[in-house]
């Protein structure tokens, strides 16, 4: 887009020198036809005015053409390019991230954790993240499904605020992005939390035409010494993660859907459907239990993460300067990646998107090849984080 | 001073439209990295206000010499029609067999208004 933009000024000034020729040739035949018809049609004064008219409608036009380029929004459907992050301000704050218009992964504000007076939740829960239902003879009941069974808890048994989870809600989201000639920022920002945080907020930093961007997190509280790691949740779906001492740990993601249907635990003891049956048009009671298969991994600070995609060749690569720790789930197809706080902020996290790419491990190396970048990954990385390092949304 | 902001309404008029049309051409063709470039709605609002500016402040007093017409403007009619066929078969060409038909019809269309153009007396 940067070279459209160049080739599309290039134009714009060859049409301003082409017409400044123009009037010059015109203005030089015009003299020797004023000569001859003793200056009847043209005064000089009128030329001089009709070129400066020309010169300022050309200057307008450039003005208006680059004010609607630099100011004006895109289209809802059109997302930045190369990379884009669409947040939603819904349930679990997802995070949508978009490369060449085509959805990739999602940063998840529910699978984002923080520690905060010595507990961990996650950073974008829901205030009522248990369905609440009620029968006909008034009754109320907390409904939470998993993938084999379904609880039930009697409300009366129960405190209501336990259908609570998270540090912040869903209902005090705001999403705010501001674009730049080169760069994009969008923010996210929690506020009002449970507890006394105050306020929690995303910082994504976008980069035209670069297959890379960051995104910082950073927690606001009154007390900050009781703040302590926070892990960035990603959803990563069908990619293989390859680590830096050349280890490959492949997707072993697996769902089957079992031929029988989900258990009911009602305040704790499983019990048949029938003994149930008149909540069934409240609550899907009927449904087929799944079995939900995968092996997590933890590892303690690694230096950077492989993801690699062998079906599309798209290589994600996850660095941060300091990674206390990964867990690297592929039961939930989720990754976390722990980071330290320093007074409020959190180290960013660095994504770098290959495409058509390639790896290959030697002399205890990566190397990619790919549409942008042919060599040693490590070099790439330091590379890559260098531009994205000095840029911020001031 | 009023003479010149008419002739500024008038010229930026000009330029805008034959920008916008150029760009709203270029749309069909690559929509996805036009509306990256450029939010084309916005674009037409700035082309429509220089519209309304340049009817509401028209130029007053310049008269067009009529040129007679040469076999440069015969061909520049020919090119334009060519090539608007073209351009229409290459948005149509999924149709079928019906796209030649619709592009044909569509550049003699070209032509001939541009020949009645250009025929047209004062």
């Amino acid at each position: 887009m940067g070279f459209l933009i160049i080739v599309f000024m290039g134009l714009a000034i060859i049409e301003i020198e082409l017409l400044v020729l123009l009037l010059l040739i015109s203005r030089y035949k015009k003299k020797k036809d004023l000569s001859k018809s003793n200056r009847q049609e043209y005064s000089n004064y009128e030329e001089k005015i009709k070129a400066f008219a020309i010169t300022i409608s050309i200057l307008l036009v450039l003005v208006i053409i680059f004010s609607i380029i630099l100011f004006s929004p895109y289209p809802n459907k059109v997302k930045y390019s190369l990379i884009d992050v669409v947040p939603k301000d819904t349930i679990g704050l997802p995070m949508d991230v978009f490369y060449e218009q085509e959805f990739i992964f999602t940063i998840s504000g529910w699978e984002g954790k923080l520690q905060y007076d010595k507990n961990e939740d996650r950073i974008a829960g829901n205030f009522q993240y248990k369905k609440i239902i009620e029968d006909d003879f008034g009754n109320t009941f907390l409904v939470s499904s998993g993938s084999n069974k379904i609880i039930l808890e009697n409300i009366k048994q129960k405190n209501l605020l336990e259908s609570s989870i998270g540090w912040f809600f869903e209902k005090n989201i705001e999403i705010s992005s501001k674009k730049k000639f080169f760069n994009k920022f969008v923010t996210v920002t929690l506020l009002s939390s449970k507890s006394s945080l105050s306020s929690a907020k995303y910082e994504y930093t976008l980069f035209r035409e670069k297959p890379y961007f960051k995104v910082q997190f950073s927690a606001n509280t009154l007390t900050k010494d009781k703040l302590d790691q926070s892990a960035y949740g990603i959803i990563l779906k069908e990619f293989d993660l390859y680590l830096p001492n050349g280890t490959i740990l492949k997707n072993d993601n697996y769902i089957t859907e079992l031929n029988e249907k989900v258990d009911i635990i009602l305040d704790g003891n499983e019990v048949p459907l029938s003994h149930v049956s008149y909540l069934s048009d409240k609550v899907d009671l009927n449904k087929s239990a799944i079995k939900r298969q995968g092996s997590t991994f933890y590892l303690e600070q690694p230096k950077y993460e492989i993801f690699y995609n062998n079906k599309t060749n798209q290589t994600i690569i996850i660095y941060s300067p300091i990674i206390k720790k990964a867990i690297n789930s592929f039961y939930w197809n989720v990754f976390w990646f722990y980071v330290s706080e320093d007074n409020g902020k959190y180290p960013p996290l660095y994504f770098i998107i290959l495409e058509e790419s390639k790896l290959a491990y030697c002399d205890e190396e990566w190397i990619i090849q790919s549409k942008y970048y042919d060599g040693n990954l490590q070099e790439y990385i330091d590379s890559s984080v260098d531009k994205m390092r000095g840029i911020k949304d001031e | 001073m009023n003479k010149l902001i008419r002739q500024i309404f008038n010229y930026s008029f000009q330029i805008m439209l034959f920008l916008f049309l150029l760009i709203l051409l270029l749309k069909e063709f690559f929509p996805t990295d036009v509306s990256l470039m450029i939010n084309i709605n916005w674009f037409m609002i700035a082309v429509i206000v220089l519209g309304i500016s340049s009817i509401l402040f028209p130029l007053k007093g310049i008269r067009q010499i009529k040129k007679p017409s040469s076999w440069r403007d015969y061909l520049l009619i020919l090119f334009l029609g060519i090539l608007g066929a073209l351009l229409i078969f290459l948005k149509l060409n999924n149709l079928g067999r019906i796209s030649y038909f619709i592009s044909i019809l569509g550049g003699l269309i070209i032509i001939l208004l541009s020949w009645i153009l250009l025929k047209e007396k004062d």
